[in-house]
């Protein structure tokens, strides 16, 4: 058995020694990330208890593969979550109906697993590009104006680098919808 | 889809819309199929590929929502749940007590530093065999990266309010926008130190840009820069990181039988491949 399907294993059994592990090896650069980014130890220690948890319910569901290695699984997912909390808040704010925005918690780790797994859907689409289109694409998605990315890649014109990104951006598409899970994920 | 119109939901995710174009959106939005589901894709993609924005979901009462939150509120998930709280509360107890005097928390953290290390060292030595990609997150040690500003140097102040800018967005992994301030600052300065190859090198492998990420590093070996030889050990890494440990193992024999820059952790690394 690998490391990642050890740890996998480990979380649905609740193997005790195992996660402690998973915690004394992996929590400290979650811990300086989240209070790095405007959070709290709190913060740190409910978004690596919840990942772990939507991680252990997966696993049990699914039996999903961790091709990255489980340290950098974990904290992408971590990060993730921490993203997610600002965008839950910032919506609170300008939501004039925030009773609807509050789920109870087992209904908020479903949706967080769920957007999780369509992250992990674009996110592999956007690997299987070239570097030049990822280049161009991490740069559109930053919004990062027309004229920097013309500059910063030595495009021609700003028409020439629109036309770039259009055409990396049909490709991704290409793929993402192409994949058997894009259609279960799409709608929700 | 028309152009414009791929233009118009373009503008809408990334700067926004006037008056006149958000009342076209709309009406398409409203009356065109295929408009709409363009618009949704793209939504899609903005918010899952922005490093900063995230997607979250409508339908909080689709089946798949209903499915997964069975099994959360299931007895396994409740006890699991319990189990993590009470490990992290004991390990919380295992902390050291606040209110020591600096320099003992000083000490405390260079001891700590010191047992980390050998225990990691242990570890490493003691467990079975890790995946490549696990030793390249253990190795890439983004704290031995210097600093992008020199302490004490006469260089320009809006260069170095930019290279602030630059190494923060790579310390908060922002390496797109990252990638894009270095770009700048080298054409401003006219010059592309070693540091900056090592944060360019370093931002393209961690957005998986191998070709670019190895030229970066080719070019900084190649350079009269005083950072030349650490090239070897970045290049080393983005191998393990493409999980091209052939090659990443011969470029760590390089270094270790060379002295180049960390040799004994290359050493140490080559131990843990051939095991």
């Amino acid at each position: 058995m690998n490391k990642n399907d050890s740890y996998l294993e480990a979380l649905v059994g609740k193997d005790d020694r195992k996660i402690a592990e998973i915690y004394e090896k992996y929590y400290d650069n979650v811990k300086s990330y989240i209070m790095s980014n405007g959070g709290q130890e709190a913060d740190a220690e409910d978004v690596f208890q919840r990942v772990l948890l939507q991680i252990a319910v997966r696993y049990r569901k699914e039996k999903f593969e961790i091709k990255s290695g489980f340290d950098n699984y974990l904290f992408v997912a971590c990060r993730n979550s921490w993203i997610r909390e600002a965008k839950k808040s910032k919506k609170m704010l300008t939501s004039e109906l925030k009773d609807d925005l509050k789920d109870d918690y087992a209904v908020d780790l479903s949706l967080g697993l769920l957007e999780q797994k369509r992250w992990e859907l674009f996110n592999d689409g956007l690997s299987q590009l070239s570097d030049k289109c990822k280049k161009i694409l991490g740069l559109y998605f930053a919004k990062v104006p027309y004229d920097q990315i013309m500059d910063a890649l030595d495009y021609s014109s700003e028409t020439v680098a629109r036309q770039r990104v259009f055409k990396c951006k049909a490709k991704l598409k290409e793929i993402i919808t192409k994949n058997k899970l894009y259609n279960s994920l799409k709608e929700l | 889809m028309k152009t414009e119109d791929q233009i118009l939901i373009e503008k809408q995710l990334r700067e926004g819309l006037s008056e006149d174009e958000k009342a076209i959106f709309l009406s398409k939005l409203a009356g065109d199929d295929a408009f709409r589901q363009e618009y949704e894709l793209e939504k899609q993609l903005h918010e899952n590929l922005n490093e900063t924005d995230w997607n979250l979901i409508e339908d909080k009462d689709a089946d798949a929502v209903r499915e997964y939150t069975e099994l959360f509120r299931s007895e396994e998930s409740t006890e699991l749940a319990a189990l993590l709280t009470d490990i992290a509360a004991k390990r919380k107890d295992q902390q050291p007590a606040k209110g020591k005097s600096r320099q003992l928390i000083w000490y405390i953290g260079i001891a700590a530093t010191l047992l980390i290390g050998i225990m990691t060292l242990v570890l490493l030595l003691s467990q079975g065999p890790e995946t490549p990609s696990e030793l390249y997150a253990v190795y890439m040690d983004l704290t031995e990266v210097p600093s992008l500003i020199e302490r004490g140097s006469e260089t320009d102040s809006m260069i170095s309010e930019a290279l602030g800018e630059a190494q923060s967005q790579f310390e908060n992994g922002q390496y797109a926008q990252a990638l894009v301030a270095f770009d700048r600052i080298i054409q401003q300065t006219g010059e592309r130190s070693g540091t900056i190859m090592i944060y360019q090198g370093i931002a393209l492998m961690e957005t998986n840009q191998y070709d670019a990420a190895n030229e970066t590093f080719e070019t900084l070996i190649n350079s009269n820069s005083i950072d030349a030889t650490k090239g070897y050990w970045y290049k080393a890494l983005l191998l393990l990181k493409q999980e091209k440990t052939r090659e990443s193992k011969a470029l760590l024999e390089k270094i270790s039988s060379e002295n180049l820059y960390n040799a004994k952790r290359a050493k140490v690394l080559l131990q843990e491949l051939n095991r």
